[in-house]
Protein backbone atom coordinates (compact mmCIF):
# COMPACT_ATOMS: atom_id res chain seq x y z
CA UNK A 1 0.00 0.00 0.00
CA UNK A 2 1.58 3.20 -0.75
CA UNK A 3 1.61 6.83 0.93
CA UNK A 4 -1.14 7.94 -0.75
CA UNK A 5 -3.68 4.89 -0.33
CA UNK A 6 -2.85 5.26 3.36
CA UNK A 7 -3.20 9.00 3.41
CA UNK A 8 -6.42 8.38 1.34
CA UNK A 9 -8.01 5.48 3.54
CA UNK A 10 -7.26 7.70 6.75
CA UNK A 11 -9.37 10.59 5.06
CA UNK A 12 -11.93 7.94 4.39
CA UNK A 13 -11.75 6.69 8.00
CA UNK A 14 -12.55 10.73 9.50
CA UNK A 15 -15.38 10.75 7.14
CA UNK A 16 -16.84 7.42 8.00
CA UNK A 17 -16.33 8.49 11.92
CA UNK A 18 -17.78 11.75 10.97
CA UNK A 19 -20.66 9.78 9.40
CA UNK A 20 -21.07 7.65 12.84
CA UNK A 21 -21.81 10.42 14.40
CA UNK A 22 -24.71 11.85 12.39
CA UNK A 23 -28.17 11.25 14.04
CA UNK A 24 -29.62 7.81 14.13
CA UNK A 25 -32.83 8.34 11.96
CA UNK A 26 -35.03 5.36 12.90
CA UNK A 27 -38.80 5.16 11.49
CA UNK A 28 -41.46 6.24 13.51
CA UNK A 29 -43.05 3.45 16.23
CA UNK A 30 -46.22 4.04 14.22
CA UNK A 31 -44.90 2.63 11.34
CA UNK A 32 -43.07 -0.15 12.65
CA UNK A 33 -46.25 -1.28 14.33
CA UNK A 34 -47.60 -0.95 10.78
CA UNK A 35 -45.14 -3.52 9.42
CA UNK A 36 -45.02 -5.53 12.35
CA UNK A 37 -48.80 -5.99 12.35
CA UNK A 38 -48.52 -6.91 8.42
CA UNK A 39 -45.84 -9.64 9.04
CA UNK A 40 -48.05 -11.17 11.56
CA UNK A 41 -51.52 -11.11 9.62
CA UNK A 42 -49.23 -12.57 7.09
CA UNK A 43 -48.23 -15.48 8.97
CA UNK A 44 -51.81 -15.96 10.32
CA UNK A 45 -53.53 -16.21 7.06
CA UNK A 46 -50.59 -18.69 5.45
CA UNK A 47 -51.16 -21.13 8.47
CA UNK A 48 -55.10 -20.70 7.86
CA UNK A 49 -54.18 -21.55 4.19
CA UNK A 50 -51.65 -24.81 5.40
CA UNK A 51 -54.32 -26.07 7.40
CA UNK A 52 -57.17 -25.62 5.11
CA UNK A 53 -55.31 -27.42 2.48
CA UNK A 54 -53.88 -30.19 4.78
CA UNK A 55 -57.79 -30.92 6.15
CA UNK A 56 -58.30 -31.20 2.17
CA UNK A 57 -55.88 -33.62 1.69
CA UNK A 58 -56.15 -35.61 4.42
CA UNK A 59 -59.69 -35.96 4.05
CA UNK A 60 -59.03 -37.22 0.74
CA UNK A 61 -56.54 -39.71 2.17
CA UNK A 62 -58.81 -41.16 4.79
CA UNK A 63 -61.86 -41.68 1.95
CA UNK A 64 -59.34 -43.49 -0.33
CA UNK A 65 -58.19 -45.51 1.80
CA UNK A 66 -60.83 -46.50 3.95
CA UNK A 67 -61.72 -48.40 0.33
CA UNK A 68 -58.50 -49.26 -0.47
CA UNK A 69 -58.30 -53.24 0.54
CA UNK A 70 -61.64 -54.45 0.10
CA UNK A 71 -62.16 -52.63 -3.95
CA UNK A 72 -58.93 -54.70 -4.32
CA UNK A 73 -60.04 -57.69 -2.96
CA UNK A 74 -63.13 -57.87 -4.77
CA UNK A 75 -61.42 -57.15 -7.39
CA UNK A 76 -59.16 -59.53 -7.76
CA UNK A 77 -61.84 -61.85 -7.43
CA UNK A 78 -63.77 -60.73 -9.74
CA UNK A 79 -60.70 -60.61 -12.03
CA UNK A 80 -60.21 -64.54 -11.16
CA UNK A 81 -63.95 -65.68 -11.50
CA UNK A 82 -63.78 -64.26 -14.97
CA UNK A 83 -60.79 -66.22 -15.85
CA UNK A 84 -62.04 -69.45 -14.59
CA UNK A 85 -65.69 -69.37 -16.29
CA UNK A 86 -63.98 -68.15 -19.18
CA UNK A 87 -61.49 -71.10 -19.57
CA UNK A 88 -64.31 -73.63 -18.32
CA UNK A 89 -66.63 -72.65 -21.21
CA UNK A 90 -63.68 -73.29 -24.03
CA UNK A 91 -62.37 -76.62 -22.85
CA UNK A 92 -65.21 -78.59 -21.29
CA UNK A 93 -68.00 -78.07 -24.21
CA UNK A 94 -71.05 -80.02 -23.26
CA UNK A 95 -69.74 -82.78 -21.34
CA UNK A 96 -72.00 -84.52 -18.48
CA UNK A 97 -70.21 -85.29 -15.27
CA UNK A 98 -71.99 -87.64 -12.98
CA UNK A 99 -72.04 -87.70 -9.61
CA UNK A 100 -71.40 -90.98 -8.01
CA UNK A 101 -75.16 -91.27 -6.85
CA UNK A 102 -76.46 -90.57 -10.14
CA UNK A 103 -74.09 -93.18 -12.10
CA UNK A 104 -75.53 -95.70 -9.04
CA UNK A 105 -78.94 -94.92 -10.04
CA UNK A 106 -78.33 -95.04 -13.48
CA UNK A 107 -76.06 -98.61 -13.87
CA UNK A 108 -78.14 -102.13 -14.45
CA UNK A 109 -78.47 -104.16 -11.98
CA UNK A 110 -76.38 -106.83 -13.48
CA UNK A 111 -73.81 -104.02 -13.13
CA UNK A 112 -74.36 -103.16 -9.79
CA UNK A 113 -74.40 -107.11 -8.92
CA UNK A 114 -70.98 -107.75 -10.60
CA UNK A 115 -69.21 -104.59 -8.83
CA UNK A 116 -70.57 -106.16 -5.29
CA UNK A 117 -69.42 -109.70 -6.33
CA UNK A 118 -66.07 -108.10 -7.03
CA UNK A 119 -65.98 -106.60 -3.51
CA UNK A 120 -67.27 -109.82 -2.13
CA UNK A 121 -63.78 -111.57 -4.32
CA UNK A 122 -61.60 -108.97 -2.74
CA UNK A 123 -62.54 -109.57 0.70
CA UNK A 124 -62.75 -113.76 0.82
CA UNK A 125 -59.32 -113.35 -1.37
CA UNK A 126 -57.23 -113.58 1.62
CA UNK A 127 -59.06 -116.33 3.60
CA UNK A 128 -59.50 -118.28 -0.01
CA UNK A 129 -55.80 -118.60 -0.39
CA UNK A 130 -55.39 -119.97 2.84
CA UNK A 131 -58.41 -122.44 2.99
CA UNK A 132 -56.97 -123.45 -0.79
CA UNK A 133 -54.10 -125.78 0.28
CA UNK A 134 -56.38 -127.46 2.80
CA UNK A 135 -59.10 -127.90 0.15
CA UNK A 136 -56.42 -129.61 -2.21
CA UNK A 137 -55.46 -132.52 0.35
CA UNK A 138 -52.26 -129.98 1.71
CA UNK A 139 -50.64 -129.06 4.55
CA UNK A 140 -49.47 -125.41 4.92
CA UNK A 141 -47.29 -126.89 7.69
CA UNK A 142 -45.76 -129.24 4.97
CA UNK A 143 -42.09 -128.24 4.15
CA UNK A 144 -41.94 -130.47 0.94
CA UNK A 145 -45.50 -128.99 0.01
CA UNK A 146 -44.68 -125.06 0.36
CA UNK A 147 -43.68 -124.48 -2.92
CA UNK A 148 -46.24 -125.92 -5.22
CA UNK A 149 -48.64 -124.49 -2.51
CA UNK A 150 -47.55 -121.19 -3.56
CA UNK A 151 -47.62 -121.65 -6.75
CA UNK A 152 -51.12 -122.84 -6.64
CA UNK A 153 -52.15 -119.61 -4.53
CA UNK A 154 -50.15 -117.33 -7.33
CA UNK A 155 -52.71 -119.20 -10.11
CA UNK A 156 -55.70 -118.91 -8.01
CA UNK A 157 -55.06 -115.22 -7.31
CA UNK A 158 -54.15 -114.50 -10.88
CA UNK A 159 -57.59 -116.00 -11.55
CA UNK A 160 -59.35 -114.36 -9.75
CA UNK A 161 -57.88 -111.43 -10.64
CA UNK A 162 -58.73 -111.99 -14.75
CA UNK A 163 -62.08 -112.77 -13.50
CA UNK A 164 -61.90 -109.32 -11.40
CA UNK A 165 -60.48 -107.29 -14.44
CA UNK A 166 -63.24 -108.61 -16.86
CA UNK A 167 -65.95 -108.00 -14.67
CA UNK A 168 -64.64 -104.83 -14.26
CA UNK A 169 -64.31 -103.74 -17.47
CA UNK A 170 -68.18 -105.32 -18.12
CA UNK A 171 -69.19 -102.50 -15.83
CA UNK A 172 -67.27 -99.51 -17.49
CA UNK A 173 -68.67 -100.70 -20.66
CA UNK A 174 -72.21 -100.44 -19.51
CA UNK A 175 -71.75 -97.61 -17.77
CA UNK A 176 -70.74 -96.13 -20.76
CA UNK A 177 -73.27 -97.59 -22.97
CA UNK A 178 -75.79 -95.95 -20.59
CA UNK A 179 -74.23 -92.81 -20.38
CA UNK A 180 -74.65 -92.71 -24.35
CA UNK A 181 -78.08 -93.83 -23.94
CA UNK A 182 -79.01 -91.14 -21.63
CA UNK A 183 -77.44 -88.44 -24.05
CA UNK A 184 -79.15 -89.80 -27.18
CA UNK A 185 -82.42 -89.86 -25.36
CA UNK A 186 -81.70 -86.29 -24.56
CA UNK A 187 -80.80 -85.14 -28.10
CA UNK A 188 -83.96 -86.52 -28.84
CA UNK A 189 -86.12 -84.92 -26.53
CA UNK A 190 -85.12 -81.36 -28.06
CA UNK A 191 -85.11 -82.22 -31.53
CA UNK A 192 -88.68 -83.55 -30.60
CA UNK A 193 -89.41 -79.95 -29.08
CA UNK A 194 -87.48 -78.27 -32.07
CA UNK A 195 -89.44 -80.12 -34.75
CA UNK A 196 -93.10 -79.54 -32.44
CA UNK A 197 -91.88 -75.97 -32.77
CA UNK A 198 -91.52 -76.50 -36.77
CA UNK A 199 -94.66 -78.58 -37.11
CA UNK A 200 -96.62 -75.28 -35.21
CA UNK A 201 -95.38 -73.29 -37.44
CA UNK A 202 -95.96 -75.15 -40.52
CA UNK A 203 -99.92 -75.34 -39.10
CA UNK A 204 -99.69 -71.79 -38.64
CA UNK A 205 -98.76 -71.05 -42.13
CA UNK A 206 -101.56 -73.66 -43.24
CA UNK A 207 -103.67 -72.12 -41.34
CA UNK A 208 -103.06 -68.53 -42.72
CA UNK A 209 -102.76 -69.78 -46.31
CA UNK A 210 -106.00 -71.46 -46.21
CA UNK A 211 -107.87 -67.85 -44.74
CA UNK A 212 -106.15 -65.73 -47.76
CA UNK A 213 -107.11 -68.89 -50.18
CA UNK A 214 -110.94 -68.54 -48.90
CA UNK A 215 -110.81 -64.89 -49.86
CA UNK A 216 -109.24 -64.96 -52.76
CA UNK A 217 -111.88 -67.55 -53.99
CA UNK A 218 -114.52 -65.01 -52.95
CA UNK A 219 -113.37 -62.64 -54.48
CA UNK A 220 -113.08 -65.09 -57.72
CA UNK A 221 -116.81 -66.38 -57.55
CA UNK A 222 -118.00 -62.44 -57.15
CA UNK A 223 -115.54 -61.66 -60.57
CA UNK A 224 -116.89 -63.99 -62.22
CA UNK A 225 -120.24 -63.79 -61.02
CA UNK A 226 -120.23 -59.88 -62.06
CA UNK A 227 -118.95 -61.26 -66.01
CA UNK A 228 -121.54 -62.99 -65.90
CA UNK A 229 -124.09 -60.16 -65.86
CA UNK A 230 -121.60 -58.09 -68.09
CA UNK A 231 -121.96 -60.89 -70.94
CA UNK A 232 -125.48 -59.94 -71.36
CA UNK A 233 -126.31 -58.68 -74.73
CA UNK A 234 -127.99 -55.79 -73.34
CA UNK A 235 -124.62 -54.87 -71.31
CA UNK A 236 -122.61 -55.06 -74.71
CA UNK A 237 -122.46 -51.44 -75.33
CA UNK A 238 -119.66 -49.63 -76.28
CA UNK A 239 -118.46 -47.63 -73.07
CA UNK A 240 -118.54 -51.34 -70.68
CA UNK A 241 -115.79 -52.50 -73.22
CA UNK A 242 -113.27 -50.80 -71.74
CA UNK A 243 -114.37 -52.31 -68.23
CA UNK A 244 -115.10 -55.41 -69.52
CA UNK A 245 -111.28 -55.60 -70.47
CA UNK A 246 -110.27 -54.69 -67.16
CA UNK A 247 -112.33 -56.86 -65.21
CA UNK A 248 -110.83 -59.62 -67.40
CA UNK A 249 -107.34 -58.95 -66.57
CA UNK A 250 -108.66 -58.93 -62.92
CA UNK A 251 -110.34 -62.15 -63.26
CA UNK A 252 -106.59 -64.19 -64.68
CA UNK A 253 -104.73 -62.49 -61.87
CA UNK A 254 -106.82 -63.27 -59.16
CA UNK A 255 -106.59 -66.80 -60.82
CA UNK A 256 -103.14 -66.74 -61.11
CA UNK A 257 -103.19 -66.09 -57.16
CA UNK A 258 -105.64 -68.61 -56.21
CA UNK A 259 -103.42 -71.03 -57.90
CA UNK A 260 -100.38 -70.00 -56.67
CA UNK A 261 -101.78 -70.37 -52.98
CA UNK A 262 -103.31 -73.68 -53.57
CA UNK A 263 -99.74 -75.26 -54.43
CA UNK A 264 -98.19 -73.38 -51.32
CA UNK A 265 -101.18 -74.65 -49.02
CA UNK A 266 -100.58 -78.16 -50.98
CA UNK A 267 -96.81 -78.04 -50.77
CA UNK A 268 -97.63 -77.07 -46.69
CA UNK A 269 -100.14 -79.86 -46.07
CA UNK A 270 -97.41 -82.45 -47.52
CA UNK A 271 -94.74 -81.01 -45.10
CA UNK A 272 -96.89 -81.04 -42.12
CA UNK A 273 -98.03 -85.00 -43.17
CA UNK A 274 -94.48 -86.04 -43.13
CA UNK A 275 -93.65 -84.52 -39.49
CA UNK A 276 -97.00 -85.42 -38.08
CA UNK A 277 -98.14 -88.93 -39.87
CA UNK A 278 -101.20 -89.23 -38.43
CA UNK A 279 -102.61 -86.12 -39.27
CA UNK A 280 -105.91 -85.72 -41.18
CA UNK A 281 -106.38 -82.56 -43.12
CA UNK A 282 -109.97 -81.21 -42.21
CA UNK A 283 -112.92 -81.02 -45.12
CA UNK A 284 -112.95 -77.70 -45.39
CA UNK A 285 -109.32 -77.34 -46.22
CA UNK A 286 -109.59 -79.95 -48.63
CA UNK A 287 -112.07 -78.09 -50.32
CA UNK A 288 -109.80 -74.97 -50.97
CA UNK A 289 -107.39 -76.99 -52.79
CA UNK A 290 -107.59 -78.21 -56.78
CA UNK A 291 -109.37 -81.28 -57.69
CA UNK A 292 -106.05 -82.33 -58.80
CA UNK A 293 -104.90 -81.71 -55.77
CA UNK A 294 -107.77 -83.62 -53.57
CA UNK A 295 -106.95 -86.50 -55.56
CA UNK A 296 -103.57 -86.48 -55.26
CA UNK A 297 -104.09 -86.09 -51.43
CA UNK A 298 -106.71 -88.43 -51.02
CA UNK A 299 -104.48 -91.19 -53.02
CA UNK A 300 -101.69 -90.69 -51.08
CA UNK A 301 -103.43 -90.90 -47.46
CA UNK B 1 -26.65 -21.15 31.44
CA UNK B 2 -29.11 -22.46 29.47
CA UNK B 3 -31.17 -19.11 28.61
CA UNK B 4 -27.78 -17.70 27.85
CA UNK B 5 -27.12 -19.98 25.51
CA UNK B 6 -30.12 -19.45 23.33
CA UNK B 7 -29.67 -15.61 23.77
CA UNK B 8 -25.96 -16.20 22.25
CA UNK B 9 -27.53 -18.76 19.83
CA UNK B 10 -30.35 -16.23 18.70
CA UNK B 11 -27.63 -13.59 18.30
CA UNK B 12 -25.77 -15.56 16.02
CA UNK B 13 -28.51 -16.74 13.88
CA UNK B 14 -28.05 -15.11 10.15
CA UNK B 15 -30.02 -13.24 8.43
CA UNK B 16 -30.50 -15.99 6.10
CA UNK B 17 -31.25 -18.09 8.74
CA UNK B 18 -34.52 -15.73 10.51
CA UNK B 19 -35.85 -15.28 7.41
CA UNK B 20 -36.40 -18.92 6.99
CA UNK B 21 -38.04 -19.32 10.05
CA UNK B 22 -40.48 -16.70 9.03
CA UNK B 23 -41.49 -18.39 6.26
CA UNK B 24 -42.14 -21.41 7.91
CA UNK B 25 -43.87 -19.14 10.39
CA UNK B 26 -41.99 -17.51 12.97
CA UNK B 27 -43.35 -14.14 13.53
CA UNK B 28 -40.21 -13.54 16.19
CA UNK B 29 -37.96 -14.59 13.39
CA UNK B 30 -39.26 -11.19 11.44
CA UNK B 31 -39.01 -9.19 14.29
CA UNK B 32 -35.66 -9.80 15.08
CA UNK B 33 -34.88 -9.00 11.29
CA UNK B 34 -36.53 -6.22 11.28
CA UNK B 35 -34.90 -4.59 14.32
CA UNK B 36 -32.02 -5.15 12.63
CA UNK B 37 -32.39 -4.02 9.39
CA UNK B 38 -35.21 -1.11 9.93
CA UNK B 39 -32.54 1.68 10.83
CA UNK B 40 -30.14 1.32 8.04
CA UNK B 41 -32.56 0.62 5.44
CA UNK B 42 -34.54 3.90 6.90
CA UNK B 43 -31.64 5.93 6.81
CA UNK B 44 -30.49 4.65 3.21
CA UNK B 45 -34.12 6.12 1.94
CA UNK B 46 -33.93 9.51 4.05
CA UNK B 47 -30.59 10.37 3.37
CA UNK B 48 -30.72 9.45 -0.61
CA UNK B 49 -34.27 11.37 -0.88
CA UNK B 50 -34.05 13.80 2.14
CA UNK B 51 -37.56 13.75 2.73
CA UNK B 52 -38.62 11.84 5.70
CA UNK B 53 -42.68 11.14 4.39
CA UNK B 54 -41.32 9.84 1.19
CA UNK B 55 -38.74 7.81 3.26
CA UNK B 56 -41.31 6.15 5.41
CA UNK B 57 -43.33 5.38 1.53
CA UNK B 58 -40.79 3.55 0.22
CA UNK B 59 -39.24 1.96 3.53
CA UNK B 60 -42.57 0.32 4.19
CA UNK B 61 -43.08 -0.81 0.47
CA UNK B 62 -39.47 -2.40 0.77
CA UNK B 63 -40.81 -4.23 3.71
CA UNK B 64 -44.39 -5.34 1.85
CA UNK B 65 -42.52 -7.01 -0.43
CA UNK B 66 -39.89 -8.99 1.68
CA UNK B 67 -43.27 -10.25 3.96
CA UNK B 68 -45.05 -10.82 0.73
CA UNK B 69 -42.13 -12.66 -0.91
CA UNK B 70 -40.88 -14.69 2.25
CA UNK B 71 -42.23 -18.17 1.36
CA UNK B 72 -40.50 -17.48 -1.91
CA UNK B 73 -37.41 -16.80 -0.57
CA UNK B 74 -33.96 -19.13 -1.60
CA UNK B 75 -30.73 -18.50 -0.06
CA UNK B 76 -28.92 -17.40 -3.33
CA UNK B 77 -26.96 -14.64 -1.74
CA UNK B 78 -26.89 -13.11 1.49
CA UNK B 79 -30.54 -11.16 2.94
CA UNK B 80 -28.90 -7.76 3.06
CA UNK B 81 -27.34 -7.57 -0.65
CA UNK B 82 -31.27 -8.87 -1.40
CA UNK B 83 -32.66 -6.36 1.15
CA UNK B 84 -31.00 -3.71 -0.54
CA UNK B 85 -31.36 -4.58 -4.04
CA UNK B 86 -34.94 -4.50 -3.71
CA UNK B 87 -34.85 -0.92 -2.40
CA UNK B 88 -32.39 0.35 -4.78
CA UNK B 89 -34.57 -0.73 -7.51
CA UNK B 90 -37.24 0.76 -5.53
CA UNK B 91 -35.48 4.49 -5.42
CA UNK B 92 -34.56 4.45 -8.83
CA UNK B 93 -37.78 3.73 -10.06
CA UNK B 94 -39.33 6.16 -7.76
CA UNK B 95 -36.81 8.69 -8.77
CA UNK B 96 -37.66 7.94 -12.19
CA UNK B 97 -41.67 8.61 -11.89
CA UNK B 98 -40.92 12.03 -10.17
CA UNK B 99 -39.07 12.93 -13.31
CA UNK B 100 -35.67 13.86 -10.85
CA UNK B 101 -33.41 11.38 -12.45
CA UNK B 102 -33.11 13.83 -15.27
CA UNK B 103 -31.93 16.61 -13.19
CA UNK B 104 -30.31 14.13 -10.78
CA UNK B 105 -29.06 11.22 -12.87
CA UNK B 106 -28.36 12.53 -16.45
CA UNK B 107 -25.52 15.06 -15.59
CA UNK B 108 -22.52 12.22 -14.02
CA UNK B 109 -23.09 10.29 -16.72
CA UNK B 110 -19.27 10.18 -17.03
CA UNK B 111 -17.09 9.05 -14.54
CA UNK B 112 -15.48 12.75 -14.86
CA UNK B 113 -18.93 14.53 -14.72
CA UNK B 114 -19.63 11.94 -11.27
CA UNK B 115 -16.04 13.58 -10.12
CA UNK B 116 -18.09 16.80 -9.96
CA UNK B 117 -20.52 17.29 -7.54
CA UNK B 118 -23.43 19.81 -7.17
CA UNK B 119 -22.32 21.67 -4.08
CA UNK B 120 -19.10 23.25 -5.96
CA UNK B 121 -21.84 25.49 -7.50
CA UNK B 122 -23.30 26.46 -4.39
CA UNK B 123 -22.13 29.55 -2.82
CA UNK B 124 -19.42 29.11 -0.22
CA UNK B 125 -20.62 32.67 1.49
CA UNK B 126 -24.17 30.50 2.05
CA UNK B 127 -22.60 28.89 5.05
CA UNK B 128 -21.78 31.32 8.25
CA UNK B 129 -18.27 31.66 9.35
CA UNK B 130 -19.25 30.66 13.23
CA UNK B 131 -20.87 27.05 11.18
CA UNK B 132 -17.61 26.32 9.99
CA UNK B 133 -15.86 26.59 13.12
CA UNK B 134 -18.48 24.75 15.58
CA UNK B 135 -17.19 21.18 15.49
CA UNK B 136 -20.74 20.27 16.29
CA UNK B 137 -21.73 21.71 13.08
CA UNK B 138 -19.36 19.10 11.11
CA UNK B 139 -22.12 16.72 11.21
CA UNK B 140 -24.72 18.77 9.81
CA UNK B 141 -21.87 20.02 6.80
CA UNK B 142 -21.58 16.32 5.93
CA UNK B 143 -25.41 15.96 5.77
CA UNK B 144 -25.45 18.60 3.14
CA UNK B 145 -22.78 17.63 1.77
CA UNK B 146 -23.97 14.27 0.95
CA UNK B 147 -27.48 15.65 -0.13
CA UNK B 148 -25.08 17.42 -2.92
CA UNK B 149 -23.11 14.03 -3.69
CA UNK B 150 -24.46 12.24 -7.44
CA UNK B 151 -26.79 9.75 -7.02
CA UNK B 152 -24.09 6.74 -8.22
CA UNK B 153 -21.69 8.05 -5.63
CA UNK B 154 -24.09 9.04 -2.51
CA UNK B 155 -25.81 5.33 -3.33
CA UNK B 156 -22.31 3.97 -2.72
CA UNK B 157 -21.39 5.79 0.18
CA UNK B 158 -24.52 5.20 2.19
CA UNK B 159 -24.55 1.24 0.83
CA UNK B 160 -21.44 1.25 2.39
CA UNK B 161 -21.66 3.22 5.47
CA UNK B 162 -25.27 2.62 6.10
CA UNK B 163 -25.65 -1.35 5.51
CA UNK B 164 -21.90 -2.13 5.75
CA UNK B 165 -21.81 -3.58 2.68
CA UNK B 166 -18.06 -4.59 0.71
CA UNK B 167 -17.19 -2.67 -2.45
CA UNK B 168 -18.30 -6.23 -4.38
CA UNK B 169 -21.75 -6.59 -2.70
CA UNK B 170 -22.16 -2.94 -3.35
CA UNK B 171 -21.20 -3.52 -7.33
CA UNK B 172 -23.44 -6.70 -7.22
CA UNK B 173 -26.82 -4.38 -6.06
CA UNK B 174 -25.94 -1.34 -8.41
CA UNK B 175 -25.32 -3.47 -11.62
CA UNK B 176 -21.95 -2.24 -11.88
CA UNK B 177 -18.38 -3.46 -12.01
CA UNK B 178 -15.69 -3.99 -9.16
CA UNK B 179 -13.68 -1.38 -10.72
CA UNK B 180 -16.12 1.64 -11.38
CA UNK B 181 -17.84 0.92 -7.91
CA UNK B 182 -14.38 1.40 -6.15
CA UNK B 183 -13.75 4.78 -7.99
CA UNK B 184 -17.41 6.04 -7.65
CA UNK B 185 -16.56 5.27 -3.74
CA UNK B 186 -12.99 6.98 -3.68
CA UNK B 187 -14.95 9.69 -5.83
CA UNK B 188 -17.41 10.14 -3.04
CA UNK B 189 -15.39 10.45 -0.04
CA UNK B 190 -13.07 12.80 -2.11
CA UNK B 191 -15.97 14.86 -2.68
CA UNK B 192 -17.22 14.67 0.77
CA UNK B 193 -14.07 15.61 2.21
CA UNK B 194 -13.47 18.69 -0.49
CA UNK B 195 -17.42 19.48 0.51
CA UNK B 196 -16.88 19.74 3.98
CA UNK B 197 -13.67 21.48 3.73
CA UNK B 198 -15.02 24.52 2.00
CA UNK B 199 -17.80 24.69 4.10
CA UNK B 200 -15.97 23.72 7.86
CA UNK B 201 -12.20 23.86 6.69
CA UNK B 202 -10.17 21.29 7.42
CA UNK B 203 -11.56 18.19 8.19
CA UNK B 204 -9.53 17.29 11.64
CA UNK B 205 -12.53 15.68 13.66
Amino acid sequence: MTEVDKNQQAEQQKISDLYATLKQEQPTAELDQRILDLAKQQVASRESALKTKAQILSVDKRSWRRWQWPLSIAASILFVSVIFIDQTSKFMPGSVILAPQEINELMPDSAKSSIARDSNNNANLNSEAKEQPEVLGLSINDGAGDELTSTVVEDKHAQLQGEQTALAKQAVREKQQLTERTLVEKQKRESTAVGESQTQLVLLEIETLQQRLSIKQAQLVILQQQEGVKLRPDSLRENNIARFSLNTLKLKELKTQVSELQDTLFAQMNAYKQQVLDWQASDELLSLLSREQQQLWLNSR
Amino acid sequence: MLPINNEKEQEQETDETLMQRYALGDFAAFEQLYQRHKGGLYRYFLRQLGNHALAEDLFQDIWSKVISQAPKYQIKAKFSTWLYTLAQHKLIDHIRHIKVVERVIEAPSSESKESEPSWQSQGVNELTPHLQLEKSHASAALKTCIQGLPLVQKDCFLLKEEAGLSVDVIAQILGANYEACKSRLRYAYENLRQCISHKIGQLTL
